[in-house]
Parts: structure tokens; C-alpha cells; sequence
């Protein structure tokens, strides 16, 4: 870039093109072309064969579907082998042409296929020389005639309602400097209306936008158009939080590694996918609201690798390079399971972490299993991560019941005060074989998943969902009870699970002394010196209509709360028109409320929003001290004086139910909040 | 090998930052789905006084929710919906596009949406161009308050005498320190004879951004240099560029840069030794008690960690590394230059994990590190090694600010050098 040439002087670039491809190793001549839509034409001759292979933007040549990759691929009706031959062959001499900039996805791609395919990102390195070129006699009339100069560069106006004008420089290196490694070209689109730039990224993404007919656009989908709950939603709860991310397969790992067994985890990503991360902690203090939990554990990320891909990356060596040396380096420890990761960005470049495994891992004989999931595929996630460790790690069938061993599935985090607890209780009962799964797994145990003679599983339809696919793996009875929420519910638990491992019922001495072991005649004694409280739970009539409203991650609010001593508002939102309909029978009952008065007044244990209501005005008009709200902190609720409870508030078990009590009751008599009421 | 979780912050976090900064911005991400966390790390975690997102409120930040078709397809239509949807609910006083890095590896280009969307909206709607896969959040804060000075109408205002902008202002959150800030600053340059009006960002509206025309003086932070060229280039005035206005000797030079063209030097003067006076009373015996050889580590922005690192020298104290969390070349040479230029000794290290940080402060230690100075993001690092820590910067999701406390300008000294001696003093309470 050095002297001014004319832009379009197609015939420079062709030979330049082609004597850099030209060695005549397979003894045949070359020459170059460009095509009116942007193809690049190498054409290969011994005497009178031709074979054409062509180098698009935009537009692919096996399909003839129009897409934003570009790709190089032998000309249809070339024969297989010859194709690919020569596609490899040019891809080698255009690595070479570029050897400060090197394509790496030619020289990986070029191992076994002829078509190949990059994104736009990529064509940056070759806009300069080549591919602006190309479009620049391609496209539409708003790209104006561009030009070399000696000082700017090349320099190429777009002339559309936001025109800007496209420079690319030389690059100058630093002279020295221990941060700063490498200066790339500066390549910079400036736009004449605003002066802002924008990479040279954004100009080819508008060129191959402009490839794309409008029939080839698709339907719009805006997912906020979703009704939402007002009172439903962003919680980030401990037991819920872990169960919310189940769908998610990048929080696949953090379930492992709060096992015992060695992972290893490999993620081929950038910061950005990376910083958006569902994190989950590796061990969990109790059951109220972790706010570090997007924070990951200093001994997680210890072990957590990642490909940390950047432009240059990008551009050169790409994701498989670093995950395959990754994964060695992980490798040397011996890991009992691998977990690859591909995300969005690794999966546009066609990176595949499986295959990188193999390239890493030559004996896989005697390798530990490997996982390997790519973010833009559908179905990897939880209950497929699940299923094949359950595959990889169970034994060989037939498989026989092993009596008296118990699975708990969904039940939380073995690290919770509320499941030690549980698994305590059970021990003292005699059942010693128990296995928590979900959200984490102990890869240790995981082999004696198949043979429990009980599994009971969290009645939650997240978890529901993660347990669908090993299901059919067992071979003892699966049950979904109530979960053992508050003291009635623990026992009505218990029960289920004695019944089902055909053992006799718990009898009345035996709960007695079960309740006095844990502290739960405390729970009475707090229970009768509390006066009868109110709690408010606020949700539009389509909500309650469905037939689990009243179970949030588990918990039977109606029941519990019930048991506490509460009696429950029920504060029925206006619908979107205004009309403020009956609630069945059944949903009264189900939420043990009554409902004899007329519409906008409060009458027994429901309290109907007037049309136009807001919810802070339907909180103020329940007046309740308590407020069920999964928003953290719901502001709402406490400007309005009162304080907001959730899911979270609760644990399981006998010990759990006394601190839930006594931990709704501080709320209750918490004085604070009235303090500041309407401020 | 760097191949482990970084701990400093990523464009799209700067972003975020921005929009939390600015209460009637929406930004929308050209983007899948799955970056909502992005919500809760500038707003929900960072900031309690966030509007970012709030039960009954709208969300300011939204996503084109992409499916991985439409990575390939293109992703306009779903983009358009979602600022359209996204001006609307929020009734937004300025639309901002960006996009996620598998956008941004696709090429896309937001400019010309931009401007269609702003003839449909009616209300400015600006693209800034994604760095997600080189950039951080310092580029990202950056770039969108650059785009907003863009987008800002410039009209004809006449200059009240005396009064003064500032650009660039590292608003990362509407809680109370943050606020104190910008009354120490008012402060400040009352002491003379400025009048502040004007700090972008500072938790307005998008329409008081046009305060700053008034404007006798302009000043640029780094946070919004750019920003503040830019805005210097449309009205044709000079900006004056300074750092961050940190420690006593930082604070006063920062006054006497800025006096020498906008105010009387012998009120400057006066109001220094006043101050610097006031200081020195209260500070001299915790400097000598407890600060004078202590070992330091810290972990700041370049922007913040040059002028936070003199201030701690000058309390006593001998920073043995700084963590530069930033990976952009050109701020990081800058800094490191400074830092090698102000405390030869001091290690100089930038862009780390988690676990690298962890080390090297675990290294050091073992010659004795008496506390650290860091954001969330190193947090670990100290708790690991049970070093005292006081928590600055972005993220700051253990430390909030309750009541007005500053930690830029004098007071801001105060407020430093009361934070570390407590630390201290709860340690030599403890005998460590």
C-alpha cells in the first residue's frame, strides 16, 4: 500500500494473486479471476483439464443457500478427490501468502475436506489486498470508487442515508514497550455523519448483510413480548439458583466439582461469553440468598480453563489450537471426567472441542470419559450431561436392585445445613446408603445411581425436566413426594420413603423422639407464643390457576405457612382489561383462603385488586407484614412497610422448619420497616 | 498460561456501567440470551440504588435474544423489535445498540439501524461498535459515553462565567460514595471560585446532558477522555484533561493544573493550604502509628490505580505490585509508565486471574503484606491469605456506600486513609 493504484484494477490483483499460488509443485499452471458476484476464480490447467476452484463471500457453493460465511470450495461437478486436493493446495499457498496473517482455519480445515468456511471476521486480514476489491465491484451502488493513497491507504466511501468512509493503514508497530506485544493493521470506518469508527468488521457484516434478499430474512421473535408474574422471577435463591441454571449446560462443571472427583474443564469461549457465565458455587453456607453466587470460588477457577479467544486468536491460530494444548495440560493430572465446552463464537468458527480431545488425547482406551457440548446446539444441556455420565459410569446390565440404598434428587446442595440434616435424620433411621444428585454430582458414588431401591425426586419442574432422560436407567421405585418441608411435611416424607423401602411406618414414639432430637419442641413452644400473623401472596388470576401455583421451588406455602401459624392473603392482581374474575373453588382450597365477599373489597383471606390497581396499591390494601416476593428486596413491598419472604426463607427438615419459624418471625417483628413506610 | 478466568471486567460490563449511569438510556445487545447476569453485575450486585432493573420496572438493558440461526442470517429484525420495545417500555431519552462477541464475529453493522430506528422512535439511538473480543470495560464506559456526547444536540448556549463541566466522570453506581464524590468535587472547585454544573455521566437524564453547553470550562476525566475530546472538537473549546483528583499532593496539583486558566492561582493557593493543613492534622498520627512501611498490594483500573497508588505512598504506605485491570495496550503502557516512573519498586502486572493474583500475593506475603486495596474480583485473593482488604473500584459487590463518603479529593483522602487504618487497626487488635 505503499503507491497509489487504482482500486479496480482487478487484473493487478489477479496476478499478484496468482503468483502467489503458482509453484507448480503438482505441476499445473494457475490463474486468477474475479467474478462479477465476488468469486475469486483459481483456476488449475495441466494442457487441456481445467478445474476451477472458487473462493466466495457470502454465498455457498454446495448449496447455493446465501449465508454470511464465506468459503472456499472446488466448482460443482469437480471430481471429489481432485476438489479437495486442489482446495488444500490453495489453501496452503494462500497461508503462504499471508504469513503475517495466517488463515488458520485453512490449515485446519484442510486435513480431510474440500469446503471451507470462515466468518466475516476473518476477511478483514484480506479486505486490503483482495476482498474489498472484490466487492467493491460486486455490490450495490452505495459503495463509491475506492482508492489507494500513499498516506491513508485504501480508502473507500459508502454511500448510503449514514455514509462513511472506509481507511485502511499500515500498521506502525511500537518501537518497544513489554506490554504491548503486536499492533495489527489499523483499519477503520468512519462515518461522515457522526465521526465515529467502527472496525473494518463492521463494513464487510454490512457487504454481506447486503447479500442477504429480504426472503432469506427471518421472522421476528422478541422473547420480552412474554407475559410476566410480577411476583415471579429473578430470583437467585440458593437451592433456586442452583435449580434455575439446571437448563443451563455451561454450569455443568460447578455440579462436578463440588463432587469429590477430579474434572477437568475446558471451555473454548471469549471474556464476554465467559463473564456471562452461570456461575454456581462450590459449596453453599445455608439457605439464604447467596449474592456471590455470580462470583465463582477462588478454588473453581483454579481448575477452570478457558480459550480467553481475541481478535488475534481469531484471526490465527483460533480455538482448537489452545483447547487441544489445554486439554493435554489438564490431562497430565489424570482427571476421572473431562467437560469441553464449545461457546457461540468457537462454535461460528467451527471449532470442535471433541475433535481437539482426540487430537489431544491419543490413548482414549484408557482416558477417562470426556463431555463434550457445543452452546449453539440444542438438547445439550443438564439432563443429557446427566444421561451420559449415568451411561459412561453405571454398571453393565442386568442391574439388581441394591435394598435399603436411596437416591435424593433435586433436593439441593449436600454441602446445606437443611440436607445434612435430612441425610442425619435418615441415618439415625437406619438408612445409611443415600446418594444427593442434582444440581451436583459426587463422581465417586455416581456408579450406584442404577441400583437404589428408592429414588425420590424434588417435585419441581426444573428438576423434573434434568431427570426425565436417566430415568428409565433405574431399576428400583421413583417416587416424587411432597418435600419435607416444615414438621408435618418432613414426617409425611419420611413416611413415603419408609413405605417404599417397604420398611414400617415411623411410629409415635418414634417421632417424638425424632422431634425432641431435632430441637423441634422448640418449634412448637415458638409456635404457640407467636400471635396469629398475616402473609401476602400477590399473583394475577392466570397464575393461580395453575395447579402447582402454590408450590414455589418446592415449598406448599398454603401448608407451611399454615403450620407457623400464619394466615395467608391471597392478593388477586386486576387482569390486563380490568376485570377482576371468580376464582374455582379449587384454587380457594388449594390455597386454604375463602372468598365470600364482592369484587374490590377485602373479605376473608383474599383481597381482589380494583381494575387499574397497581400491585403497591393491592400490598398496601392486604396488609400483611410479610409479603411472598422472589424479586430480592422487592422495593415495592418495602416501601410499603412490610418486608418480602421467599422460597429462600425456607429449609427442610426438623431443624430447618424451627429456623424458618423463628426467621419469619424476626421478619414479622422486625420494626424497622414500618419506620420508613411511605418514604 | 492466562488461560484461566480473568478478573477484570469486559466491554459489555462498560456498557452496562454506562447505562446504569444514565437513568433514561436503554441499551439493547445484539445478543443470544444468556448475558442477563450482565444485569445484575452493574446494577442489582453494584449498585442498591440501580434502575437498571427493579421488580415492576422494565429492564433498561435487553438482548435481540438470538437464535443460533440468526447468527447466520442476520439479526436486524429481532435488534429493531427489541429498541423498539426497549424505547418504548422505558420511555428512553436515547437508545443505545451494541452487540455480543458471536454478533460482533459475524460482522454485524448497527450504524444504519441506528439511524432508521432514531427516525421511528423519535429519540436519538446510537451504535457503538462491540470490542467484546480485545476490549474492556474502561472501552466500553468509553465508547458509550463517546456515542452519547455524539448524539447530544449541540445547540448555541450562552457560557455563564465561572462554571464548569466535567466529562468522564467513573459514575459506577448511584449509592452514596459515588454522590459524595461529585460534592467533593463541587467542593472543590467552589474552593476556587469554580461553580461545578455539569458531571457526565452522574444518574440523569439524558436531556441534562446538554447542561454542559453553559459551560465556561470544560474538564476530561479519563474514564470519558475520548468523550470529552469529542464533545472539546463539536463545541470548539479547549478541554482540560486531568486525572483523577486522588490523595493530598494528587488533589492539590489537580486544583493548580486547573487554576492556572480558570481561576485566581492565590485563591487556589489558599484554599490548598487550608485544606492540605486540615488534612495533615488529623492524618499525622495514623500515618505514624500504622501506615508508615506497611506493605500493599493492589488491583485497580489504570485510570485509578496511578493516582490511588501515589496517595497510598504518600500516607506511608509501599505498594509492592499493582494489578493493572485492563487490557487495552495503550492505557495499560501508559499506567505501568507512570507507575515505574512514581515507585520504581512496585511490580507491575496487569490483566491476571483470579489464581495468578492469588499467587502473587501469596508470594509476596511471604515477606509480609500487611493489606490489600482491590474490587470484588480479587477479593478472594486477600480472604485466601487472610490479608485485610479494602474493596474500590468496579465490581464492589461486598463493599456499598451508605452514608456520603467520598474517595476522590481531599475528603476522599479522609475516607482512604480512615478505611486502611481501621483495617489495620482490627488487625493489630487481633496481634497480626
Amino acid at each position: 500500500m505503499n503507491e497509489a493504484r487504482p482500486i479496480h484494477d482487478m487484473a493487478y490483483h489477479a496476478e499478484w494473486l496468482a503468483k502467489r499460488i503458482q509453484d507448480r509443485s503438482l505441476g499445473l499452471d494457475v490463474t486468477v479471476s474475479f467474478r462479477p458476484d465476488g468469486v475469486v476464480v483459481f483456476m488449475y490447467r495441466r494442457g487441456e483439464a481445467r478445474v476451477p476452484v472458487l473462493l466466495a463471500v457470502g454465498r455457498s457453493g454446495a448449496t447455493g443457500q446465501n449465508t454470511r460465511f464465506g468459503l472456499l470450495f472446488a466448482a460443482p461437478g469437480v471430481p471429489a478427490e481432485a476438489g479437495s486436493k486442489l482446495a488444500a493446495y490453495t489453501l496452503h499457498h494462500l497461508e503462504k501468502a499471508f504469513p503475517d496473517q495466517p488463515p488458520f482455519w485453512m490449515r485446519r480445515r484442510n486435513q480431510d475436506v474440500a469446503e471451507v468456511g470462515w466468518s466475516a471476521t476473518f476477511l478483514q486480514r484480506f479486505c486490503g489486498d483482495l476482498i474489498v476489491p472484490a466487492l467493491t465491484c460486486w455490490r450495490d451502488a452505495r459503495l463509491g470508487e475506492a482508492t489507494f493513497e500513499p498516506d491513508s491507504g485504501l480508502h473507500l466511501p459508502v454511500v448510503d442515508n449514514t455514509p462513511f468512509d472506509l481507511y485502511v493503514q499500515p500498521g506502525d508497530a511500537p518501537a518497544s514497550g513489554s506490554i504491548v506485544g503486536h499492533y495489527g493493521a489499523l483499519v477503520l470506518a468512519v462515518s461522515q455523519a457522526t465521526a465515529l469508527r467502527h472496525p473494518l468488521t463492521s463494513y464487510v457484516g454490512y457487504a454481506l448483510w447486503l447479500s442477504v434478499p429480504d426472503s432469506a430474512k427471518l421472522f421476528v421473535f422478541d422473547e420480552y413480548n412474554a407475559d410476566m408474574e410480577p411476583y415471579q422471577g429473578g430470583a437467585v435463591a440458593a437451592d433456586a439458583f442452583l435449580m434455575g441454571d439446571l437448563r443451563d449446560c455451561e454450569a455443568i462443571p460447578a455440579a462436578l466439582f463440588g463432587s469429590r472427583g477430579n474434572l477437568a474443564m475446558v471451555y473454548n469461549l471469549d471474556r464476554e461469553c465467559a463473564n456471562g457465565m452461570k456461575w454456581i458455587p462450590g459449596a453453599i453456607p445455608g439457605t439464604q440468598v447467596d449474592t456471590w453466587a455470580i462470583q465463582p470460588s477462588l478454588e473453581f477457577l483454579r481448575h477452570w480453563n478457558f480459550a480467553d479467544l481475541n481478535d488475534l486468536d481469531l484471526v490465527g491460530s483460533g480455538g482448537e489450537s489452545r483447547v487441544t494444548s489445554l486439554i493435554q495440560q489438564e490431562a497430565s493430572r489424570n482427571p476421572e471426567f473431562y467437560f469441553l465446552f464449545n461457546g457461540c463464537a468457537g462454535h461460528l468458527m467451527g471449532d470442535d472441542v471433541t475433535r481437539c480431545f482426540a487430537n489431544a488425547v491419543h490413548d482414549r482406551s484408557r482416558c477417562a470419559p470426556c463431555l463434550g457440548l457445543n452452546s449453539l446446539t440444542p438438547d445439550h444441556d443438564y439432563a443429557r450431561m446427566w444421561e451420559t455420565l449415568v451411561e459412561r459410569t453405571a454398571p453393565p446390565l442386568p442391574r439388581q436392585v441394591v435394598p435399603g440404598r436411596v437416591n435424593l434428587v433435586g433436593y439441593g446442595h449436600p454441602g446445606l445445613k437443611s440436607v445434612q440434616e435430612l441425610m442425619a435424620i435418615l441415618r439415625s433411621l437406619g438408612i445409611d446408603d443415600v446418594q444427593c444428585l442434582l444440581p451436583t454430582f459426587d463422581l465417586e458414588r455416581l456408579p450406584t445411581f442404577t441400583t437404589a431401591q428408592v429414588t425420590l425426586v424434588m417435585p419441581d419442574y426444573r428438576v423434573d425436566e434434568s431427570f426425565t432422560r436417566v430415568r428409565p436407567h433405574l431399576c428400583g421405585k421413583v417416587l416424587s413426594p411432597p418435600a419435607p418441608y416444615g414438621v408435618r411435611g418432613t414426617i409425611a416424607w419420611l413416611q413415603t420413603l419408609l413405605a417404599a423401602l417397604e420398611r414400617p411406618a415411623l411410629t409415635q414414639e418414634q417421632e417424638t423422639e425424632l422431634l425432641g432430637r431435632w430441637g423441634t419442641a422448640g418449634f412448637r413452644a415458638t409456635q404457640a407464643s407467636g400471635s396469629p400473623y398475616r402473609a401476602a401472596f400477590i399473583a394475577s388470576p392466570a397464575y393461580l390457576q395453575h395447579d402447582t401455583s402454590h408450590i414455589r421451588c418446592g415449598v406448599d406455602l398454603p401448608a407451611v405457612l399454615s403450620e407457623q401459624g400464619f394466615t395467608l392473603t391471597l392478593g388477586v392482581l386486576p387482569s390486563q382489561r380490568g376485570r377482576v374474575p371468580r376464582l374455582p373453588a379449587s384454587v380457594l382450597a388449594r390455597w386454604r383462603v375463602a372468598d365470600s365477599g364482592p369484587a374490590g373489597a377485602a373479605w376473608g383471606n383474599v383481597v381482589w385488586g380494583e381494575a387499574g390497581e397497581t400491585p403497591e396499591g393491592l400490598i398496601a390494601r392486604c396488609a400483611a407484614p410479610l409479603v411472598y416476593s422472589e424479586w430480592e428486596c422487592d422495593d415495592r413491598v418495602l416501601a410499603a412497610g412490610m418486608m418480602p419472604f421467599s422460597y429462600a426463607d425456607f429449609e427442610m427438615g426438623f431443624g430447618g422448619a424451627l429456623r424458618t419459624l423463628e426467621r419469619m418471625q424476626s421478619l414479622v417483628e422486625v420494626r424497622f420497616s414500618r419506620c420508613g413506610s411511605g418514604f | 498460561m492466562g488461560h484461566l478466568f480473568p478478573t477484570c471486567a469486559t466491554f459489555l460490563d462498560g456498557i452496562a456501567l454506562l447505562t446504569n449511569a444514565v437513568c433514561d438510556l436503554a441499551t439493547v445487545i445484539d445478543s443470544r440470551d444468556c448475558g442477563t447476569e450482565k444485569l445484575a453485575k452493574a446494577g442489582i450486585r453494584q449498585d442498591f440504588q440501580s434502575t437498571l432493573d427493579a421488580p415492576g420496572r422494565v429492564p433498561r438493558i435487553r438482548f435481540s435474544a438470538l437464535s443460533p440461526t440468526d447468527l447466520a442470517m442476520g439479526t436486524q429484525e429481532k435488534l429493531e423489535a427489541a429498541a423498539t420495545r426497549a424505547a418504548q417500555e422505558v420511555h428512553a431519552g436515547v437508545v443505545l445498540l451494541t452487540a455480543g462477541s458471536a454478533v460482533q464475529l459475524t460482522g454485524a453493522y448497527h450504524e444504519i439501524t441506528a439511524v432508521k430506528l432514531a427516525q421511528q422512535l423519535n429519540c436519538p439511538v446510537v451504535a457503538v461498535p462491540a470490542h467484546c473480543f480485545s476490549g474492556d470495560h474502561l472501552d466500553g464506559y468509553s465508547a458509550a459515553l463517546e456515542a452519547l456526547i455524539q448524539a447530544m444536540p449541540i445547540t448555541t448556549q450562552p457560557v455563564e462565567p465561572g462554571t464548569v463541566g466535567i466529562i468522564g466522570m467513573p459514575f459506577d453506581r448511584n449509592e452514596a460514595d459515588e454522590v459524595a464524590n461529585l460534592r467533593e468535587l463541587e467542593r472543590l472547585l467552589s474552593g476556587i471560585g469554580l461553580r461545578l454544573v455539569s458531571v457526565l455521566p452522574s444518574g440523569q437524564r439524558f436531556d441534562r446532558f446538554s447542561r454542559i453547553l453553559n459551560c465556561e470550562h470544560l474538564i476530561g476525566l479519563p474514564h470519558g477522555a475520548a468523550a470529552a475530546e469529542l464533545l472539546g472538537r463539536r463545541l470548539g473549546r479547549p478541554v482540560h484533561m486531568l486525572p483523577l483528583p486522588m490523595g493530598l499532593e494528587g488533589t492539590s496539583k489537580w486544583l493548580a493544573q486547573l487554576a492556572e486558566s480558570t481561576a485566581t492561582q492565590e485563591d487556589c493557593r489558599k484554599f490548598i493550604e487550608a485544606e492540605r493543613s486540615r488534612l495533615c492534622r488529623t492524618l499525622r498520627r495514623p500515618v505514624r502509628e500504622l501506615f508508615v512501611g506497611r506493605h500493599l498490594v493492589l488491583a485497580a483500573d489504570p485510570h485509578l490505580a496511578v493516582p490511588l497508588t501515589a496517595a497510598c505512598t504518600e500516607l506511608g504506605f509501599r505498594v509492592l505490585s499493582v494489578l493493572l485491570r485492563s487490557r487495552n495496550p495503550a492505557l495499560l503502557e501508559h499506567a505501568a509508565g507512570a507507575l515505574r516512573q512514581h515507585s520504581p519498586d512496585t511490580a507491575v502486572t496487569w490483566d491476571q486471574s483470579l489464581p495468578a493474583v492469588a499467587q502473587q500475593w501469596a508470594e509476596l506475603a511471604q515477606s509480609g503484606v500487611d493489606l490489600a486495596i482491590g474490587t470484588t474480583a480479587e477479593r478472594a485473593a486477600a480472604t485466601d491469605l487472610g490479608l485485610p482488604f479494602l474493596e474500590l473500584g468496579f465490581p464492589s459487590y461486598v463493599r456499598h456506600a451508605l452514608f456520603e463518603a467520598p474517595w476522590m479529593g481531599f475528603q476522599g483522602t479522609l475516607w482512604l486513609a480512615d478505611s486502611l487504618y481501621n483495617l489495620l487497626s482490627a488487625q493489630r487488635f487481633l496481634g497480626r
